[in-house]
């Protein structure tokens, strides 16, 4: 073999090795294809299901359910479903963006309750209307069919619910001989709120008033809009067209102004261990439900639930909103789809996963087998998710809102204008909603 | 195995002779040439050239990565935006004030780390490894682990300022400092990387040059100026560009610590790109700013190359 031929031949190797590489792509995607596209008559309907990981609880709950609906289904319907890494960023949402332009994304898909608008905006999932009955509808919670709509139609469901409440350490509140209300129309005030954390916060002891950031993305937004609601107004209007005269409104300002008035007098933590509550560093939680399932690992913490706190001129209110399942318009195989959908969010599964991580039912009826729900401290749980709760705004622009108020919120907090943080937040969502989706 | 390979090679190197002309057989190693380009070629031109061609088209376009089937054409608005967006012009000059300070700040100090342990002192290894084991850990780590050392209120850095009766500072959580801790940190993980470099680079200085120069009475300073810097100056070169390309490049640093906070003091073009295109989805608006720092990025890179090419 002269050198000639060994340099062909490494040549050779190379070319082969690249277009090995890419033939094994495109051979698989082929073959996804085919496996979707003849599915047809006599052999059982494949359904593909995206969803982001979890924690263990949750992802056991789904592996069940697909499991007992396969078993239900057998011969007619396979459902196959693709747990995605989501980590604490947005990787999952990546995933659903890069399936939208390759057109391959699956036929049932899991979508965080704000992103809705956006998804039914851009078309890439399909509305639900004509698969439920209004006496179906009727059984979900208000916020579920709140977040799920956009422009009149019922695009995605909630196969459960969430609540932001005020925990409190029971022991802190006993020496300062505070009683935390139990009943909804005697919900704390901001004032009588802050009375209670300037009492109980103690620098001495590391003790704060409150432990209230849970992360700075979107917890900012789902927690603290509730502010603005209970003063009387919103971050953007209810049709999402304007948020000039809204988040930055006399009202808006105020609600920041108590935010900001608690950070200025440091009665609580900006950058929070994530168990400052649970060790007993912090006398009162605003924190999700979710949160119940950690204070189990601390046996020394006594804690009880009350009321998210409310404007001393407005109404109690609290966040809700959650991951819901629609379907996408590329399915090929609507009526398994909806099988699927109604499977996941039934009366059953509702309750539970309810149970499984300590999270409201999205359904009225799955309330009903939780008796837990009944009686306090869940009893402060329930009456929010059925009663009082909002989801967040629905609009397409969804993404540039949560983004800039969770920015501005946190600037607010650290010392910046609240005026003009908020006056940029209206400035850059009006400008981002006229580019895009004003037609 | 070389050996022989030649061997064989002029063994048949008098028939391939006869049998092709000089300018066939210039041809034949043109193609083969070209065959052994074509692997890397098209990788760059699949992952590199094509997608940037593709940005320069988008960026004439209304692109929602959500609807890539309604590509609107709508010719400069995404330039002409660009220019009046104020967080643009907050981004570039994040930008380059990050790369204004790190650049002389990380490579001088990498320098000086590559002299100290270039020394024949026991323990030079240990050192070595130390100044260099932030550089092989994912940056990443490094931020999160950062941002509890700067904790405004228990940090480990406000513990020992306590300690020292200094106030507590509120680093990452302040307009004034956020970018400076970054800045902070960042030369702390990558100047291993320089140093490893730099260290490559003074070994490779004949130590007669040395033992000359102390004959002739020069002192330590001296020979640090007149005779490593010097010897060293292709290094310095090479360092100086791919840390600046580094540099303009920054992103996990503020995404992770601080998400261009506060008050978009930490916000970087990487970052603005990012947050435009892949959270807010407006790939259109993204790929007008990839394209504007790309021409930026040429810019500098000419300008380092002229100012290091004329002394």
């Amino acid at each position: 073999m002269n050198m000639r031929w060994m340099k062909i031949l490494l040549a050779a190797i190379m070319a082969v090795t690249i277009i090995g590489c890419s033939s094994n792509g495109s051979g698989s995607s082929e073959n996804q294809e085919a496996s979707g596209g003849t599915g047809g008559s006599a052999e059982p309907v494949e359904i593909t299901f995206w969803r982001p990981q979890a924690d263990e609880a949750e992802d056991q709950f789904y592996q069940e359910a697909v499991k007992a609906f396969n078993e239900a289904h057998e011969g007619k319907i396979v459902l196959k479903m693709e747990t995605v890494t989501r980590g604490n960023s947005f990787a999952y949402e990546d995933k659903i963006n890069a399936a939208v332009a390759s057109n391959t994304l699956p036929d049932v898909v899991a979508l965080d309750g704000p992103n809705v608008a956006n998804y039914a905006a851009s078309g890439i999932i399909i509305p639900l209307d004509e698969y439920f009955t209004q006496e179906e509808l009727d059984d979900f919670v208000p916020s579920i069919i709140q977040q799920g709509t956009y422009n009149g139609k019922f695009y995605a469901v909630g196969l459960n619910e969430s609540s932001v409440v005020l925990f409190y350490n029971k022991k802190i509140m006993d020496e300062h001989g505070i009683v935390p209300p139990t009943e909804i129309d005697k919900a704390w005030t901001w004032d009588e709120w802050y009375d209670v954390m300037k009492r109980t916060a103690d620098p001495d002891r590391g003790i704060f008033g409150t432990n209230m950031i849970n992360d700075k993305g979107e917890w900012m937004t789902y927690a603290f809009e509730q502010f603005w609601i209970s003063n009387g107004t919103d971050i953007v209007s209810e049709d999402g067209t304007k948020a000039e005269g809204y988040v930055n409104s006399e009202q808006g300002i105020e609600a920041a102004n108590f935010l900001k008035k608690l950070a200025d007098e440091k009665l609580f933590n900006i950058d929070p261990t994530p168990t400052e509550f649970e060790e007993g560093k912090a006398a009162t939680k605003l924190g999700g439900t979710w949160n119940i399932t950690g204070f189990e690992a601390y046996p020394d913490l006594e804690w009880g639930i009350t009321y998210f706190p409310r404007s001393p001129k407005g109404q109690v209110t609290s966040p809700s909103g959650s991951w819901a399942v629609g379907i996408s318009s590329n399915s090929k195989h609507v009526a398994e789809a909806v099988e699927v959908v109604k499977w996941l969010t039934n009366k059953e599964n509702s309750a539970r996963l309810a149970k499984a991580i300590n999270v409201p039912a999205s359904r009225k009826s799955a309330f009903e087998s939780i008796p837990e729900y009944n009686e306090l401290p869940m009893r402060v749980i329930k009456e929010q998710v059925t009663t009082v709760s909002h989801a967040r705004p629905v609009t397409p622009a969804y993404p540039v809102l949560t983004q800039k108020f969770a920015e501005a919120l946190i600037d607010i907090m650290v010392g910046a204008d609240v005026k003009s943080s908020l006056d940029n937040v209206a400035k850059v969502y009006d400008q981002e909603y006229a580019r895009n989706f004003a037609e | 195995m070389n050996g022989t390979m030649q061997g064989e090679a002029m063994a048949s190197a008098p028939r391939s002779h006869k049998m092709l002309s000089l300018r066939k057989r210039k041809r034949q190693e043109a193609i083969m040439g070209y065959s052994f380009l074509l692997p890397a070629g098209l990788l760059i031109t699949l992952f590199l050239i094509l997608p940037f061609g593709l940005a320069f088209v988008f960026g004439f376009t209304r692109f929602n990565l959500l609807r890539p089937d309604q590509i609107e054409f709508r010719g400069l608005e995404n330039y002409l935006f660009l220019f009046t967006d104020p967080l643009f012009y907050r981004s570039l000059y994040n930008t380059l004030y990050f790369t204004a300070i790190v650049v002389p700040v990380q490579c001088g100090l990498a320098l000086m780390l590559a002299l100290l342990v270039n020394q024949k002192l026991r323990l030079t290894n240990l050192f070595r490894i130390a100044y260099f084991s932030p550089v092989i850990t994912s940056m990443t780590v490094i931020a999160i682990l950062w941002i509890y050392l700067y904790n405004p209120n228990d940090g480990l850095i406000n513990s020992f300022l306590h300690a020292l009766g200094i106030p507590k500072q509120p680093f990452l959580r302040s307009p004034d400092q956020a970018m400076n801790s970054i800045i902070l940190m960042s030369v702390w993980q990558a100047a291993g990387y320089q140093m490893m470099i730099f260290l490559a680079g003074l070994q490779g200085i004949p130590k007669e040059l040395y033992e000359a120069a102390s004959m002739d009475g020069a002192n330590r300073f001296q020979q640090l100026r007149y005779i490593t810097i010097p010897s060293l100056y292709n290094v310095i070169v090479f360092v100086l560009t791919i840390t600046t390309i580094q540099a303009v490049k920054l992103f996990t640093q503020p995404y992770i610590m601080t998400n261009g906070g506060p008050e978009n003091t930490t916000r970087t073009l990487a970052l603005f790109i990012y947050q435009q295109g892949f959270q807010f989805r407006n790939a259109g608006y993204a790929s007008a700013i990839s394209v504007v720092f790309f021409i930026i990025v040429v810019l500098l890179s000419f300008l380092l190359r002229k100012l290091l090419r004329d002394r």
